[in-house]
């Protein structure tokens, strides 16, 4: 048995209320506990009195794990020479600056108080593949949500007007075969869609093949997702990512769920308009207030910072197309066994680029004019606008308006002037920054022991000496205790433990596999029985991950 | 309903003796040996065979002599950690295997090489060049109107390949199956899988193989509209080459196939690279795709786990810490040659057939692998997918199976005695 | 001031990265501090005075001694100053030069000259595959200044080259100018088969073609070309049989390719 005790800290809890208040932390057996019980020992006890004890932090959208990520890593040599991370005692060789190895991600998300992250496109056929990298994903949580929407499966079963019932045994039938924790949808339709090469698809326009829109697609998921009671509303990508002008296409999408939870992921990208001289504008006034009247919708931002990176997504129609400004000029664009697809195209954002620039600032003015943080989340929507690693520098861009006007002087002037950024006067506080990276993600995701610091949570708690350059704060915690056991220190591992993985389980009709079976043998490569990811499964999968089933609450 | 107890026969078994990972395979696990009776094809039978025994009686040994897992274990764990440069070679491993593996490789500061990395390495060269435009096998099943196999029979290597991904029953768009077109570029090549159940002969346009590249010049010549030097290249005439630019222009979604191995290994990235080009050209108006395929003997498990836990593809040098990359130089028989490993570790727990190099002091491999020399330590392992659970990449990167169960043994699997070399070395360091 | 001598001690089982022992990275280190600096090979760390004896003191000019066929990345980098090797050399010689000559007085290994932007290389032996060339990865080769090329060249010469000149006075293997993007390749002996594969623009300059030529290189006929001449009396003075050309002789046969990607490439047979 261990009992830990961090005293005198200055506590940042919003998921309880607790701004800012002088407490002590008892962690006993890897979960935080009210007070000791008679006979407890502590075993270790932490002085942190004047420093900031926070959860541990929640990237709810990011690429770690599955097909697309590997193939950027094998991708670019060039990336990884200048970033190696050397072995330690404690630690294995691994590099890569925007695609790193997992274990160079594990450690570098622990080394910055993340705890647990979250792979946003799964392919069902990729899940194992996905499970085994996010295992290999050393310290963090992980879990993932599942891509549907251009399976051929779905769109048959929309193309013979199945009733939503036999949808949503499909869609739980899929989480439990995947081991997933979401449903994501990219680009609805449009993957399918450009294997029968069409090389756009607009929320209302229907695929070629089987007349499905977008549109359709996103209701029925919303829908399905809702009604199984999935704690994470359906996670979307929306259509005509990075198109000039999208941002109707954003509006009407969020409007497509019908008032159910939708949740935007990598807003930014969506979030443009045509004005001025150059037909690219900013659309963010019009999200941000989208946004704040809907209470049915979240989203994460995707923020772009300049510099290299690679983009790695499963929506192969945008991707194809923007091979053309591959930097450098390489890409990888594949269709998918039936599901999906992904593409890959390295990016170099640059702050004299006009479009760059209003990109950049875009996913500002969303994050500053969206009011409510417990629907936004920070994200770069790793590596697409950065790497998870610039996440700190993101921190201070929020939490700091002149430093922010500094570097919005030194960016683009044609986009500066198209952006109304320097008028933002919004500042995040510590306690919005808590629930924009710890209270709210749990909340989102349904994980009811993360993101908090109550008795009962699990003991993901990271240590800050306070700094008013919040970079500097938040690039290196002083301790970060991943359940219980503490891992890093000062900023550096100091002790390697394997993360868990995060999964729901909703209760469905096991009939369903009575249509899906033949589907495997007729149409898929291989045959449904080797297609299921079982409990017994992941753990391989995982390296021996623990399994966290999060409960559903069955809505119909 | 081959077998009247059916219980003793397993169904829907993955089968992992090629890189298309068949897993329609039903297996009767009721002999001394286990027998393929659905599914499967000549190699598959050969491997559950052969490999498919308890191996009752196989043990370590040392310079010779039978020793226990832990010593042999140890032995090898003290040559590791004394060798200036060690290499892990063979690694004909799942997953598992594959990933305790590297744990190892990084602790003992060596490189990893697989048995097929020479070829491995110039064809991840063209992801790291130009990136490239592909399918899956499931794709391929129901959409590929022409494919196109440039270089290779694929069934002399992956016998179920037209079986199972081309000549179905049906597929869920149009053309039904049996109308595909196939063609062939290169001669000396087993075409008679391309024949359509209808009795279509494929189409073949017969050369040398080693003169592929003057093919894919032509190809991407006219496909560029653009005039070529020769009125026959390679002794075809132009307009065969011409009608089929010309198919492919009209195909909704033609399959451009290779196996690297099939290259001329000088040849390997710029046959692909001409390849890619070639599809990239025909995207612009309609759908075409690479479909790469290989993997057998793990290679894709070993290719995939080493890029995922270090950024980097194989042939990585551990050495000095941090992770070098270096394909060209980190080659095992180059190492061996050059006097700059003093030590090679050779790995294999799905491969009992290719025989480890002279110079391997340790070999870790089933017991029904025969050597020539006895090296200084033999470790005999059990087989993923035979004796216990696992994962295998399948050749098109599309999926990745479940390998089951199917025979007791006693022998340990290649990942355990990885770990346990590992925990020595460990101990030996502290 | 004499030039620095590293010589080699034993000559290293392992490969052994020596870039960081070139006459930019060593200025203004004293003799001592030379030798304290550390490389690393196999698994061992050194000193480099354990490897290599030290004498003299001009570190803008830097001799290896002994067989140093297992040195790599000798004189990347630097910026000027001047490296030789009394020997054969490992491979990336001169990989990212940016100024300065290095002289092998030997042999190079593979990917000889990858990436210079400037400076000159001159290799008296031969230079194994992949010189001028890209490694994996990389989206260019050779980018910029001059390789001289004393024997022959092996496969792949030049490909992804982007800039610069690549003069060999033996022969080149297969694939000479695979992929170039720009820049000038010129051999005098035999090149081997496929010259141009996927070449995108750039100049070989050949004194026979192959017999193994791809379709897509055509010919266009014979033409004089004026920017011989001026390229030619730009050599004069080189060694080997660059340096000696007639500068009047810009008669030659050109052809065009790779037609499939682009075709701007151009192979020029001279005396055609
Ligand atoms: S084709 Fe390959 S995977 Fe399929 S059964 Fe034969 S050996 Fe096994
Ligand atoms: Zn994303």
């Amino acid at each position: 048995m261990s009992v830990i005790k961090l005293t005198g800290g200055r506590v940042i809890d919003p998921a309880n209320g607790i701004n800012d208040q002088v407490r002590d932390i008892y962690v006993k057996d890897g979960r935080i506990v009210a007070a000791l019980a008679d006979g407890d020992k502590v075993s270790a006890e932490y002085n942190v009195s004047g420093r900031v004890v926070m959860s541990g932090a929640i990237d709810m959208h990011t690429h770690i794990g599955g097909g697309k990520v590997n193939i950027a890593r094998e991708m670019l040599p060039e990336d990884h020479r200048g970033d190696p991370v050397a072995r330690t005692e404690v630690t294995r060789s691994s590099c890569g600056y925007c695609a790193p190895g997992t274990l160079a991600a594990g450690y570098r998300y622990a080394e910055m108080g993340y705890t647990s992250c979250f792979e946003p496109a799964i392919i069902p056929m990729n899940a194992r593949q996905a499970h085994m990298e996010m295992g290999d994903t050393p310290i963090v949580d992980t879990g993932g949500y599942a891509m549907l929407g251009s399976d051929d499966f779905l769109l048959r079963m929309l193309v013979a007007n199945e009733d939503q019932k036999s949808i949503n045994d499909y869609v739980a039938w899929i989480l439990h075969s995947t081991q997933t924790l979401g449903i994501k949808v990219v680009n609805p339709g449009g993957i399918s869609a450009f294997k029968f090469n069409q090389r756009k698809l607009d929320l209302d326009e229907q695929n070629a093949y089987y007349g499905v829109t977008p549109r359709r697609i996103i209701q029925t998921l919303t829908r399905a997702v809702h009604e199984l009671g999935v704690p994470h509303p359906l996670h979307v990508h929306a259509s005509n990512l990075g198109v000039a002008g999208n941002v109707d296409t954003t509006l009407a999408t969020m409007e497509a769920a019908e008032g159910r939870p939708i949740h935007l992921t990598h807003i930014q990208f969506h979030s443009y308009g045509t004005e001025g001289d150059r037909k690219f504008s900013s659309g963010a006034a019009r999200i941000a207030e989208a946004i704040n009247r809907h209470k049915n919708v979240s989203a994460d931002v995707g923020q772009v910072l300049f510099g290299q990176t690679v983009t790695a997504s499963g929506d192969n129609m945008s991707q194809y197309r923007n091979a053309a400004f591959a930097s450098p000029k390489k890409s990888a664009v594949m269709d998918i066994e039936m599901e999906a697809g992904c593409g890959v195209v390295p990016f170099k954002y640059k702050d004299q680029n006009f479009v760059n620039a209003l990109q950049w600032a875009i996913g500002l003015e969303i994050f500053l004019m969206v009011e409510d943080p417990w629907r936004i989340f920070l994200t770069t929507d790793h590596p697409n606008g950065a790497p998870f690693t610039t996440y700190p520098h993101l921190i201070k861009l929020l939490t700091d308006r002149s430093f922010r006007n500094a570097m919005l002087d030194t960016i683009n002037p044609d986009a500066k002037a198209m952006s109304n950024l320097a008028a933002l006067e919004r500042e995040y506080s510590l306690y919005e920054i808590a629930i924009m990276t710890r209270a709210a993600p749990a909340r989102i995701l349904g994980l009811t022991d993360r993101g908090h610091l109550a008795p009962g949570a699990a003991a993901d708690i990271v240590v800050y000496t306070e700094n008013a350059d919040r970079e500097r704060m938040f690039e290196k915690p002083d301790l970060v205790f991943k359940d219980g056991e503490l891992v890093v220190r000062d900023g550096k591992v100091v002790k390697v433990v394997r993360g868990n993985t995060h999964v729901v389980k909703p209760e469905f009709d096991r009939g369903i596999e009575k249509k899906i079976e033949p589907y495997f043998r007729r149409f898929h490569s291989v045959r449904m029985n080797n297609f299921k990811i079982s409990d017994d499964e992941l753990c391989e999968c995982g390296g021996g991950s623990k399994l966290i089933p999060h409960a559903c609450g069955k809505r119909s | 309903m081959t077998n009247e107890a059916s219980s003793t026969v397993v169904t829907e078994v993955a089968c992992p003796f090629c890189g298309l990972a068949c897993d329609d395979l039903s297996v009767d696990t009721a002999g001394e040996a286990l027998a393929v009776v659905g599914g499967g094809c000549a190699k598959a039978q050969a491997g559950f065979a052969r490999l498919g025994v308890s191996h009752d009686g196989a043990s370590a040994r040392v310079g010779g002599q039978p020793a226990s897992l832990e010593a042999a274990c140890a032995e090898v764990a003290r040559r590791v950690k004394a060798s200036a440069q060690p290499v892990f070679a063979g690694m004909a491993l799942d997953v598992g295997g594959m990933r305790e593996v590297m744990e190892l490789a990084d602790a003992a500061g060596g490189v990893v090489d697989h048995l097929y990395s020479e070829i491995g390495w110039r064809s991840t060269r063209v992801v790291q060049d130009v990136g490239y435009v592909t399918t899956t096998l499931a794709e391929v099943k129901n959409r590929a109107d022409l494919i196109v196999l440039v270089g290779t029979d694929v069934v002399s290597k992956a016998s179920r390949f037209f079986e199972r991904y081309v000549w179905n029953d049906e597929a869920m768009f149009e053309p039904a199956p049996a109308a595909r077109r196939i063609v062939y570029l290169g001669g000396g090549l087993n075409t008679a899988a391309g024949q359509s159940p209808d009795g279509r002969a494929a189409d073949v346009f017969d050369f040398d193989r080693a003169r592929m590249p003057e093919a894919l010049s032509t190809l991407n010549a006219l496909l560029a509209k653009q005039p070529v030097s020769e009125a026959a290249p390679l002794g075809i005439e132009l307009a065969r080459w011409q009608a089929l630019v010309e198919a492919l222009r009209a195909a909704k979604y033609s399959v451009l196939v290779w196996m690297a191995g099939d290259f001329e290994p000088a040849q390997v990235d710029l046959n692909i690279n001409a390849i890619m080009s070639a599809v990239r050209a025909l995207n612009v108006t309609t759908r075409s795709n690479g479909l790469g395929l290989g993997g057998a003997d793990g290679e894709l498990n070993a290719s995939m786990v080493h890029a995922w836990q270090t950024g980097y593809p194989m042939r990585t040098s551990f050495a000095s810490g941090i992770p070098l990359y270096d394909p060209v130089h980190n080659g095992t028989a180059r190492l061996v040659e050059q006097g700059e490993t003093d030590t090679v570790v050779w790995i294999s727990a799905l491969n009992d057939k290719t025989p480890p190099p002279p110079e391997a002091k340790v070999v870790i491999a089933p017991p029904t692998l025969k050597l020539e020399h006895e090296p200084e330590v033999f470790i005999p392992v059990s087989t993923p997918g035979v004796h216990h659970v696992g994962h295998f990449f399948r050749g098109d990167k599309g999926a990745a199976l479940p390998l089951r169960a199917l025979r007791a043994t006693r022998l340990p699997s290649a990942a355990k005695v990885a770990a346990a070399i590992t925990a020595q070395l460990k101990e030996v360091s502290a | 001031m004499s030039a620095l001598v590293l010589a080699l001690r034993n000559a290293p089982a392992q490969r052994v990265d020596v870039g960081s022992l070139n006459p930019t990275a060593l200025a203004g280190l004293s003799l001592a501090d030379i030798a304290a600096l550390t490389l690393s090979v196999g698994k061992r760390t050194v000193r480099v005075d354990d490897l290599f004896e030290l004498s003299g003191d001009d570190s803008s000019d830097v001799v290896f001694r002994g067989d140093c066929s297992k040195l790599e990345r000798i004189g990347a980098g630097m910026k000027s100053g001047r490296v030789t090797v009394d020997g054969d050399a490992g491979a990336y010689v001169g990989q990212g030069l940016l100024g300065g000559d290095i002289v092998v007085k030997g042999s190079a290994g593979a990917f000889c000259g990858t990436g210079m932007k400037r400076g000159r290389i001159e290799v008296t032996g031969d230079v194994a595959d992949f010189a001028g060339a890209a490694i994996p990865g990389d989206m260019k080769g050779m980018a910029g200044g001059l390789l001289l090329v004393g024997g022959n060249a092996g496969e792949r010469l030049g490909d992804r080259m982007r800039r610069g000149q690549i003069l060999v006075s033996g022969n080149a293997g297969d694939y000479c100018g695979a992929r170039m993007i720009a820049g000038t390749i010129a051999v005098a002996g035999k090149v081997g088969a496929y010259p141009g594969y996927l070449m995108k623009r750039g100049t070989l300059i050949l004194n026979a073609l192959p017999a193994q030529m791809l379709p897509g290189v055509v010919d266009c006929g014979s033409h004089r070309l004026g920017f011989l001449s001026l390229l030619y009396a730009s050599w004069k003075g080189l060694p080997g049989p660059f340096g000696a050309l007639d500068a009047s002789a810009c008669t030659v046969r050109r052809y065009m390719g790779d037609m499939g990607v682009s075709g701007r490439g151009e192979l020029l047979v001279r005396g055609g």
